[in-house]
């Protein structure tokens, strides 16, 4: 990685104009996946990523370059050209480097490099055959596996010196199930910031089986009926139903410059009484846990509700200029060619005090969506959406007939008042999230929790 | 030759068959907020992968930092991914020399538009839209992207091939306000030359979409006549193009499997690939395995009439390779993808769908895509929003409504298609189209 001497030379050419900060972000990212269809190894690839991110601030503005050239005097150039595009003349020097040594709470114990192809995709065949061995319904299993270990390094002018080392694991299995006129298929996809102990964790027969349980479930699953109703959200991936409605709205990236429905609303009631809600990118070997974000701030468990009540905002530095207030260390880029923003890590809704059998209990009519796909949202008017993966009725307090292919729609001011029952079995799942910086791993999560008057569309008509 | 070393040690590897595929991407992007620049960013990169045979597989793998140094890290890679398939599949490399359709693809007077130009199109641009109307509360993005690509292509069988292709665009974002009701909406202007772009119809295409959309309500659940307009129909042709993948058609994962010649959709239906649209930006002269790029009849008055096909896919079918063998960027496998994919216009103005449509619904705004539409199935349920057509006429602005169908479906329920093709940034493009009944959600 460069070194503090060079560093140091680069950060003091980006300050020699009008800029009153100055960020190097080098990066390097080894991946390795496969894709495993019916037993047969369809795809491996590999590849590795390098390059180095040079930023300049100059008040609320910022100037970006990057590169894959790391020799000293292409490095300079690239920062020379880079501060020739702020204007006014050298007001700040580049502190002295001083490096920031930290403990790893995410560190890996089977580094993913060091094991053979055999190893991961033995691993991936019990998977794959569970899923297949299932039920004669399930044509097709797919199982795939994805590995990264990334360094990165940044330094700035403010004197920090700070390098990371991530390694993530991730394994995505789907099952489709056919006859001759149609098909369904389901996914999971778990992953964490661990080495392949992350194995250790998962029942690959469980998990093969889980996804070819849902896929003949929805087979023959009536389609969703349209319209408005009470929906009763699953715990786990339900959770983007949070991410959406309010999490985006709640990044500094909107926030900072009144493009968001929550800005301005600290202290207000944005949520009913029973929802509390935070972020957290400090839990050990979390998808999207980092021990630093990528600006080099220590990432940190951020409140962001508490009951019904807007008590934060996730923050980066350049925003947080804007906001008048400091970084809450959620400054994330995809990688070295994004300028990085305030972004999601694990965003989850808190256990309250209700359990899922009062729920349905409590439902005359309704839907159960157990398990979601993804979703997105306008965080200026807070429209958004997310899609039903696996859903029930619920008639007269009791869970009903599978339905499938539902897309729920809402407004996150309104929706967030409209949640009335949370329950007690908190649980998250992996995704990724995509904004202005790039896809980054996140997690979702929430207990299970009762929704008044959603709009349902599903293709099976009106109600 | 740059590579020389690299294909000899390859032969010495073991390595039957080498290509390697280097991109050259410049990126340039100016974004401006209350009249300051408020980002900057300017930058290049080069990335090369390579793929090689070893015992009749083949192996993958890239870097971003290239020297001679990292040949023997990337032949090992390519020899263990290689070792690690257990398809069967054959994936020749090119071998006959290719002749490719003269096209001009760069263009100089967009490489070289200046800092100072662009800074001063935007602060026009923003200006100009913050005093088109009251409402307007904030011009949330305004940018301009310029992106630069350079490919060649060199295989151990003698092949060699180059493009050079730009293009830029510039992106608004608008916010609309009116009592307690909060609007957005995004436009977008494609260019691939300097007049492609003109601020006046930029500024009233702005204006006019989010001023429109102000006081939307919900609506009636229930079937209704619908017309999708032509922006929001190409986001869902966008998802069919996976579907005529030969690959995925070959993997069992394509419902137009057997459909073959077969008539799939409603006979006022015909969509094309055409690569040679210099307009546009999917535009192509060869693949990414070299292959020479043809303009093909994807589905002609309603009848399937071709898969796309890259080199393996060709072989599997016993015939040639279309040319759509391509990768999403230097760091992914050859996989396939279109090139301009659009459905043909048909010949009723837009007002006149409107009043065929007489009671029904515009839709205007799809989101939600990658969750809501079903890649496999081709069943959707998204979040929309658009407009009441009542008595013939366009009416109230809805919002927050769901559409939900079968896209294969819903084509097979045409009653007419509009005059007014458009394309979208992603290369696909569509006329409005007036659907007999379509399912929304909403009160």
């Amino acid at each position: 990685m460069l070194s503090k001497e060079l560093c140091q030379k680069v950060l003091q050419e980006m300050l020699t104009t009008g800029g009153d900060f100055a960020e190097i972000y080098e990066q390097k990212r080894d991946v390795c996946s496969y894709q495993m269809i019916n037993g047969v190894v369809e795809e491996a690839n590999s590849g590795t990523q390098y390059g180095i991110g040079l930023r300049i601030y100059q008040g609320f503005s910022s100037v970006y370059a990057y590169t894959n050239l790391n020799n000293e005097e292409d490095l300079l150039r690239t920062a020379r050209d880079l501060a020739q595009s702020v204007e006014g003349v050298s007001s700040v020097e580049a502190l002295p480097l001083e490096e920031v040594v930290f403990e790893d709470i995410h560190k890996a114990e089977k580094r993913p490099c060091e094991y053979s192809a055999k190893y991961k995709l033995d691993f991936l065949h019990q998977i794959n055959e569970a899923t297949l061995a299932y039920d004669t319904i399930i044509k097709k299993a797919i199982t795939n596996y994805s590995e990264q270990e990334e360094d990165v390094l940044i330094a700035n002018s403010t004197g920090k010196y700070i390098h990371d080392n991530r390694i993530r694991v991730r394994i995505g299995a789907s099952a489709v199930a056919a006859d001759e006129t149609r098909m369904q298929d389901a996914i999971a996809g778990p992953g964490a910031h661990m080495g392949l102990e992350f194995f250790d964790t998962i029942d690959p027969k469980e998990l093969g089986e889980h996804v070819a349980e849902i896929a003949k479930t929805m087979f023959y699953a009536e389609e969703c009926p349209s319209g408005v109703m009470d929906v009763v959200i699953g715990n786990k991936f339900g959770g983007v139903i949070f991410h959406e409605a309010c999490g985006h709205a709640l990044e500094a990236t909107s926030v900072a410059k009144n493009q968001s429905v929550f800005a301005n609303k600290i202290g207000t009631k944005i949520a009913a009484d029973c929802v509390s809600a935070v972020d957290d990118a400090t839990i050990p070997h979390a998808w999207g846990s980092n021990n630093i974000d990528d600006e080099g701030n220590f990432t940190k468990r951020n409140l962001l509700i508490e009951n019904g009540i807007l008590k934060g905002y996730l923050v980066d530095q350049l925003n947080g200029r804007r906001m008048n207030c400091e970084s809450s260390g959620s400054g994330r880029r995809q990688n070295y060619k994004f300028e990085p923003t305030s972004r999601m890590s694990n965003t989850f809704i808190l256990n309250g005090r209700d359990t899922f059998e009062e729920m349905i209990a409590n439902t005359q009519f309704g839907l159960y969506a157990k398990s979601m796909g993804g979703g997105s949202v306008d965080p200026s008017t807070g429209d958004f959406n997310f899609s039903v993966s696996e859903g029930y009725m619920i008639r007269d307090g009791k869970i009903a007939e599978p339905v499938r292919g539902a897309t729920l729609v809402g407004n996150g001011a309104k929706v967030l008042m409209n949640i009335d029952m949370v329950g007690d079995n908190l649980a998250r799942a992996q995704g990724m999230c995509g904004s202005v910086s790039g896809n980054v791993p996140t997690d979702v999560g929430q207990p299970v929790i009762r929704v008044r008057n959603m709009t349902v569309g599903g293709r099976g008509g009106a109600l | 030759m740059k590579y020389s070393l690299l294909f000899e040690m390859a032969k010495a590897s073991g390595i039957d068959a080498l290509e390697v595929y280097e991109q050259t991407n410049t990126q340039r992007n100016i974004q401006i907020f209350e009249s300051k620049v408020d980002t900057y960013q300017d930058s290049s990169i080069t990335g090369i992968n390579i793929r090689g045979k070893y015992n009749g597989k083949i192996g993958n793998t890239f870097v971003e930092l290239y020297d001679e140094g990292m040949n023997e890290i990337i032949l090992k890679r390519i020899i263990d991914n290689a070792s690690s398939i257990s398809s069967t599949d054959d994936v020749p490399f090119l071998s006959e020399v290719q002749e490719y359709q003269e096209m001009e693809l760069f263009n100089e007077e967009l490489a070289n538009t200046s800092t100072k130009e662009i800074i001063d199109l935007l602060l026009s641009l923003e200006n100009k839209i913050l005093a088109g109307d009251p409402r307007i509360d904030q011009v949330t993005d305004c940018g301009y992207t310029y992106g630069d690509s350079k490919v060649v292509i060199m295989n151990s069988h003698g092949i060699e091939a180059e493009r050079h292709t730009n293009y830029a665009y510039i992106l608004v974002g608008t916010l609309a306000k009116e009592n307690e009701d909060v609007q957005s909406d995004y436009q977008i202007t494609i260019m691939k030359k300097k007049e492609d772009y003109k601020e006046s119809e930029m500024v009233e295409r702005a204006l006019k979409e989010v001023l429109s959309k102000l006081n939307a309500k919900s609506m009636k659940s229930g079937s209704y006549k619908t017309i999708i307009r032509n922006d929001a129909m190409s986001s869902l042709l966008d998802v069919l193009s996976q579907s005529f993948s030969a690959d995925s058609v070959q993997k069992g994962l394509s419902v137009l499997k057997d459909k073959m010649e077969q008539k799939i959709v409603s006979e006022k239906i015909t969509v094309v690939d055409d690569p040679f649209r210099s307009d546009l930006i999917g535009s192509s002269t060869f693949d990414d395995e070299g292959t020479a790029s043809v303009r093909l009849s994807m589905i002609e008055h309603g009848v399937l009439k071709n898969f796309y096909h890259n080199l393996k896919t060709a072989k599997k079918a016993n015939t040639t390779s279309n040319g759509h063998g391509y990768r999403s960027g230097y760091a992914s496998p050859v996989s396939i993808s279109p090139t301009n994919l659009y459905i043909q216009a048909g010949d009723t103005c837009f007002n006149d769908l409107v009043k065929q449509c007489e009671n029904g619904v515009l839709i205007t705004d799809v989101s939600g895509l990658h969750a809501g539409f079903n890649q496999l199935t081709l069943d959707f349920s998204l979040q929309a929003s658009g407009f009441v057509i009542e008595n013939g006429s366009v009416a109230r602005p809805v919002n927050l409504i769901t559409i939900s169908g079968n896209l294969l479906d819903i084509l097979s329920h045409v009653e007419a298609l509009g005059n007014d093709l458009k394309f979208n940034s992603s290369a696909v493009g569509s006329p409005s189209i007036l659907f007999t009944a379509i399912n929304v959600s909403g009160e």
